[in-house]
């Protein structure tokens, strides 16, 4: 299934997309992390904009702004709306 | 009725997520005077305070900002169990109004505690503002609890919120929020084999939800034989099938997110107006973010050591010179004491004075930091910096706590707690004694003010740098060997706001009063005992000549160190000692010992230092070993081991990095 998807590290700044799943297992630190800030399947992100040097990318959910690495954004399927 | 003490207390606790205001709230509940800055997670202890009224005490206690309340941050951890250990009777659950569905998601875990819920709605004066309208009322029959809409900083709502408190027990309703059957079911099942087990806390809905979760420090605190683990994953089932965790956080968002359709109502038709979105064009911006960001720091730089910090330190000084020393000669003189008690009397004004006259300077410093931090800056830079912190094995938030290094060490060291991956907190403690600490500002400044009047701004600039330069070496070697693995960033970029002068304020007052009562005590006290050592010989008499003084014996055991870095001689080997009570004291010693040679602290260094020698010494005071305070917050927030390693490791780096430098200056 992931196959047919993007990660959210591969949108661009001023796309606004999904999210369908979030990869790890249960266990997994960083999934519990993403799902608490409100990251969940069915969330809608605005990509605001990718920082200076390359890495992390803020994005909008809900009503706030968040920081968040590539390589956590990696772990998060989205699809655009 | 009220001979039982300890009953008539209320406790309460303050709930929420980070940079909601909580610690606003809790300074306007309680009259204290607790420090806010605009970055999550400045809350890292527990702080208490009382709620003054004439019924009966009530405390309050400032738990850290949280998003959830699972297993995975120090934070989390120690407000859940705060509340499971049963040390409080009411919870309020502080929430951002302008940010309620994400802040709801911890209500819903909050109400599963099973404790009285308050719910205190926060900045609701911005709410109108952004086109916002929530129907308290509404709100307060869907969470099933008093809702009480507040502007902490604008001191709205306060009263009422103290009243609600007072009268909590009348409303100890409490709604339970169903998760979906199959939950459900699960949830009642693990609850019978936790009855069977006869665990205390089966009734509490949060243990189960949590089990079910897969919370591994919950199921291990409730000590369960072997056998009713196994129950419990029997009920839980095939992980790779029904993933529970991901249910139960959907379902709480779905129920935040309903509640929120149902009280929210937006009357904007423009989009969110984002004035911190418009700034960030520019601050955040790809090609503008560096040249601000260095600007920015330069600007600090230069109005803390520029022309008007001079001018602060200037006047101080003169304060000093002729309110207190003056004064205070001209009484010595009326009286005719002995030559050993005016001896004395001059050596500890002298001493005591010199450092008190850089506080005007340190707090100009302090509070354009606290300005950037209460701004919302401090978030931007982590996330401008992350890419750069990254290269020497850190994230972008541990450079929030390396900034503070620049203030004190201290409650930078403590700060290192919003760090949730243990190797990072220990690589940034460790990196944080090189951050040049405010403390040492008026130790370089005595030495370039005496040999390098000019070129104070630049060379104070390098000082920095180097300082910064030896951590990410350091930061590089550490890495070699620990390699430890990278920890995920997921942080709020908060609103920018004015920064509060109150705020401001407070945070000054802070910093002096622990300057009058740190820095003071050490540095009186050690005036007063390097006083002693200078003017008695090993026989104990007074002597006129301090070379031939104990405290002359002392020095000239530990000199020899110093041999290859320029300065070993007695008098600053001693100074640096005291440097290790606190680093103003290295002043006050050295205006103590050359002042008996009847020379001012200026005249002794151009006659006692080489431009050369004083370079080499301002290198060994930036890298030798931090204070004892900031040695104890580092063995307590890392433990002996490293303390003791860091120890030697900064007195090893200041003594080759002198020598290296002293003999390179010599050479051109």
């Amino acid at each position: 299934m992931s196959e047919s998807f993007i990660t959210l590290k591969d949108t661009k700044p001023g796309d606004v997309v999904l999210v369908v799943d979030i990869i790890g297992n249960r266990y997994d630190e960083i999934k519990r992390r993403i799902m608490d800030v409100g990251i969940l399947p069915g969330t809608r992100i605005e990509v605001v904009k990718v920082a200076p040097f390359g890495d992390p990318i803020q994005i909008s959910l809900l009503e706030f702004d968040l920081v968040i690495r590539k390589s956590e954004a990696a772990k998060i399927l989205v699809k655009y709306m | 009725m009220y001979n039982e003490k300890s009953k008539e207390i209320i406790r309460v606790s303050l709930i929420g997520n980070p940079n909601t205001g909580k610690t606003t709230l809790f300074n306007k509940l309680t009259g204290n005077a607790q420090y806010v800055g605009n970055w999550p997670g400045v809350t890292v202890e527990k702080k208490e305070g009382y709620i003054r009224n004439s019924f009966f005490p009530i405390k309050v206690t400032d738990l850290p900002g949280v998003y959830s309340l699972s297993p995975f941050s120090p934070e989390e951890v120690i407000t859940r169990n705060f509340i499971l250990e049963n040390k409080t009777d009411l919870v309020v659950n502080i929430l951002d109004a302008t940010n309620l569905e994400r802040n709801l998601y911890l209500t819903m875990q909050v109400l599963e505690l099973g404790k009285p819920v308050i719910v205190a709605l926060n900045m609701c004066d911005i709410l109108k503002r952004r086109g916002k309208i929530i129907d308290f009322c509404a709100l307060e029959d869907l969470l099933g609890t008093p809702v009480v809409p507040i502007s902490a900083a604008k001191n709205i709502g306060i009263d009422e919120l103290k009243k609600k408190i007072l009268e909590f027990k009348k409303n100890n309703k409490r709604k339970i929020f169903k998760y979906n059957q199959d939950v459900e079911s699960k949830l009642s099942k693990i609850k019978d084999v936790l009855i069977n087990a006869n665990v205390k806390l089966a009734n509490n809905r949060f243990i189960l939800v949590k089990i079910l979760e897969y919370d591994s420090l919950i199921i291990s605190s409730l000590n369960l034989k072997l056998e009713d683990i196994k129950k419990i994953d029997e009920i839980r089932g095939n992980q790779n099938e029904i993933k529970y965790e991901e249910h139960i956080t959907s379902e709480r968002y779905k129920k935040s997110s309903g509640i929120c359709k149902k009280s929210v109502s937006d009357v904007s038709d423009i989009q969110k107006a984002k004035i911190s979105r418009k700034i960030d064009k520019i601050v955040t911006g790809k090609y503008t973010s560096m040249p601000i960001f260095l600007a920015i720091m330069f600007i600090i730089f230069y109005i803390s050591f520029g022309p008007l910090g001079s001018f602060c330190h200037d006047i101080a000084e003169k304060v000093i010179d002729s309110g207190i020393k003056h004064p205070v000669e001209i009484l010595l003189e009326q009286l005719k004491l002995n030559n050993v008690l005016s001896s004395f009397v001059i050596a500890i004004v002298t001493g005591v004075g010199e450092v008190f006259a850089f506080l005007p300077q340190i707090l100009l410093l302090l509070g354009l930091l606290s300005v950037l931090e209460d701004s919302g800056y401090m978030a931007r830079s982590a996330f401008i910096m992350d890419k750069i912190m990254r290269k020497i094995g850190l994230s972008g938030k541990a450079f929030v706590p390396l900034l503070m290094g620049f203030g004190c060490s201290v409650p930078a060291i403590l700060s290192t707690r919003i760090l949730n991956n243990e190797k990072e907190k220990k690589l940034t403690i460790f990196l944080i004694p090189f951050m040049s600490c405010g403390a040492k500002i008026p130790v370089y400044l005595v030495f370039l003010n005496a040999l390098f009047p000019e070129k104070k701004a630049l060379m104070m600039f390098s000082i920095y740098l180097l300082g910064i330069l030896v951590a990410v070496l350091v930061s590089f070697f550490f890495r070699k060997i620990v390699k430890p693995k990278e920890s995920p960033m997921i942080m709020e970029l908060p609103d920018y706001k004015w920064p509060s002068i109150h705020n401001l304020y407070l945070h000054l007052w802070d910093q002096t009063k622990d300057f009058l009562e740190h820095v003071g005590i050490t540095i009186l006290g050690s005036s007063i005992v390097i006083w002693f050592l200078q003017s008695f010989d090993q026989n104990m008499r007074f002597i006129e000549d301090n070379s031939k003084s104990l405290l002359a014996t002392l020095g000239n055991i530990i000199a020899p160190i110093f041999s290859f870095s320029g300065f070993a001689n007695w008098k600053s080997s001693v100074a640096l000692i005291t440097g290790l009570f606190a680093k103003e004291a290295i002043i006050s010693t050295m205006s103590i010992v050359y002042g008996a040679d009847g020379m001012n602290l200026d005249e002794a260094i151009v006659s006692n230092f080489t431009k050369s020698s004083a370079i080499s010494m301002i290198i060994f005071i930036l890298l030798y070993p931090p204070c004892v305070s900031a040695l104890a917050a580092f063995k307590r927030e890392a433990g002996n081991l490293s303390s003791l390693l860091a120890f030697v490791l900064n007195t090893s780096i200041a003594l080759i990095l002198s020598a290296v430098i002293f003999n390179l200056v010599n050479l051109f």
